[in-house]
């Protein structure tokens, strides 16, 4: 465990030194202001950096991230500049709405707490969590790397899956000394507070507390996202990455903060190494912000280009071996003669799909989702509620093409993953909620301060 | 109070009454899985993948124990079907791919250093092997060292 804890303690200093380095955090105040950011910033990082090296074979132990923090808290830190400029935005929140805000984030940090202690002692138990994810994660442990039969052989399909996650795994096991397949579930509990502090990072200044750490509990205490990130599948974690992301490009639209499109390119990167769909989403977000952005649009086409240059390494390795994607194929999905022949798939994909985003297990995010955007219209947020919107109805719309393309046949392929799938889409819209929200209450406390009252 | 104002504070409550609603399930299922789980032994956690899924986990610990890194494992399996749906030879040739890490499944027994049997004999390959173990009814029969 030492070890395991030990490199998640270097994930938060790379992180530490990125902040300064991508100018997420340009000055000492920015950078003490957003320092909880570090740690969901190190992680994905170094998942991308640890996902890339392994298609090189080349494998990151604890001595390699050592080293590598040193480096990137050295360069970073001499980057921070001594600007006293505070960026706190001041918000007219109550005392209690304070209190409500921090007593919900206090319960989220108790369920993580609780999550933790159940998933050091769980096994891998779901087929999936060791057939494909556990496979990949040990294999990397052993060989070091991505180029071995493993990753490349028929007789390991699914090949199409990224590596971050199975990277981060496998540093742990080289932190720990030893192939662990249950301690290391420690490390998704850990990806859940990253999550927390991430989301709460990139809004704490711009949205009343109550409203953050309200949605901040309802997303992780949503019965499927503790459940399903146990089972050690990447679909919990690639909402993570997909929701920081997409709260990181949104705060963007709303106020211009060129750090918070750089924090949100990142963890979209990060997202499209962590499932094939990953990308997807991330583009989604990128193509939902397009309409609203587009005086932005050379800082949007950075971000577009950052996201490729990230996912661009795998999408080689996948290219030049030839893996196959077994489950579809991508050409399918501009093909009007195969898409209408399959297009009795759609009705069943979008009904079953829609179940699983209504579903009692997900208790009420979707109707925050939907009261959030209404609130940002009213308060003539339009550009904001219209990114959400958009981008909902591209990852949705998306995911029903995947099933409407996909060659396994829809009944057994709804069962087998859309209540999954779906994840990603639920809680990246339940993530917008406080930012769509808090427009509203910001529109509020700057007509206070005009007024005088602070 | 502005239609704007009700609109934020109807979205703390949403938010509030969310979490009241699933999270007494959710800490319900974490420690009833923490019940369950504390019982469980280090090899028992091993082996969970395979008990979970009702494949003959005893006989994989004797494979484990008899291949090594760099070895090319074939697996020849009786028929029948896991819990899963898929039939019995996939379910235990994806499972060997896994448990039997660092050495590596192959798809053709003239690939292999080493063959492994569950219920059905090796010698049905009519390979020639260095030699042959037996715990019935798993087999283990090695064909080279592994390079």
């Amino acid at each position: 465990m030492t070890g395991l804890l030990l490199a998640n303690a270097l994930f938060f200093a790379i992180g530490a030194g990125l902040l300064p380095l991508l100018r997420i955090a340009p000055d000492r105040i920015a950078l003490l202001e957003r320092l909880p950011l570090a740690y969901p910033i190190g992680v994905a990082a170094t998942g991308i950096i640890a996902a890339h090296l392994a298609l090189i074979d080349v494998p990151l132990g604890l001595v390699e991230l050592v080293v590598l923090a040193a480096v990137i808290l050295f360069l970073g830190l001499r980057r921070v500049r001594g600007a006293s400029t505070s960026y706190r935005l001041l918000l007219a929140e109550p005392l209690w709405g304070r209190l409500v805000g921090a007593g919900a984030l206090a319960i989220a940090l108790v369920l993580l707490a609780q999550a933790w202690t159940t998933y050091e002692i769980r096994p891998l138990l779901e087929w999936d969590g060791w057939a494909i994810w556990g496979t990949k994660s040990r294999a990397l442990y052993e060989f070091g790397g991505a180029t071995g039969p493993v990753f490349t052989s028929d007789v390991y399909l699914p090949l199409q899956h990224p590596l971050l996650l199975p990277s981060l795994d496998a540093i742990d096991f080289r932190a720990m000394g030893t192939y662990d397949p249950t301690l290391v579930h420690v490390q998704l509990a850990l990806l859940a507070f990253g999550f927390l502090l991430g989301f709460v990072s990139l809004l704490r200044d711009r949205v009343p507390l109550a409203l953050v750490g309200a949605s901040a509990l309802a997303v992780v205490s949503a019965e499927p996202v503790l459940k399903q990130l146990s089972t050690s599948l990447a679909d919990v974690p690639l909402a993570f990455f997909v929701a920081l992301g997409l709260v990181g490009a949104g705060r963007w639209l709303a106020s211009g903060e060129r750090w918070a499109l750089v924090a949100g390119t990142l963890f979209l990167g990060a997202a499209a190494l962590t499932k094939s769909e990953g990308l997807f989403f991330a583009l989604a977000a990128l193509l939902a912000l397009a309409p609203f952005a587009w005086s932005k649009r050379l800082e949007l086409g950075l971000a577009t280009g950052a996201v490729v240059a990230i996912v661009l390494p795998w999408r080689l390795f996948v290219s030049l071996r030839d893996l196959p994607l077994v489950e579809y194929r991508f050409r399918d999905a501009v093909s009007p003669g195969y898409l209408s022949d399959h297009a009795d798939r759609v009705g069943p994909a979008v009904g079953g799909l829609g179940g699983e985003l209504f579903s009692g297990e997900w208790g009420l995010l979707v109707p925050l989702f939907i009261a959030a955007v209404a609130a940002a219209v009213l308060a003539r947020h339009y550009a904001l509620a219209g990114f959400a919107v958009l981008w909902t109805a591209l990852a949705f719309g998306g995911l029903v093409l995947v099933y409407w393309i996909s060659t396994i046949p829809i009944d057994l392929a709804l069962v087998w993953s859309g209540n999954r799938t779906i994840v990603t889409v639920v809680v990246g819209a339940a993530a917008l909620a406080p930012l769509l929200a808090g427009a509203a209450w910001e529109r509020r406390a700057t007509r206070a301060e005009a007024a005088g009252t602070r | 109070m502005t239609p704007r104002v009700v609109a934020v504070w109807t979205c703390i409550a949403l938010a509030l009454l969310s979490s009241a609603l699933t999270l007494p399930d959710t800490w319900r299922w974490l420690s009833e899985q923490h019940t369950e789980l504390e019982e469980l032994g280090p090899a028992d956690r091993i082996q969970a993948p395979g008990f979970n899924n009702r494949l003959p986990v005893g006989g994989f610990d004797f494979f484990h124990a008899n291949v090594h890194r760099g070895d090319s494992v074939y697996v020849l399996a009786r028929p029948g079907t896991t819990v899963r749906g898929v039939d019995f030879p996939t379910g235990a040739r994806t499972f060997a791919r896994y448990y039997l890490l660092p050495a590596i499944v192959v798809e053709r027994p003239e690939d292999a250093t080493v063959v492994v049997g569950i219920g059905r004999d090796p010698r049905e390959l009519g390979l020639r092997y260095r030699s042959e173990l037996r715990q019935d009814p798993f087999y283990v029969a090695r064909i080279r060292d592994p390079s």
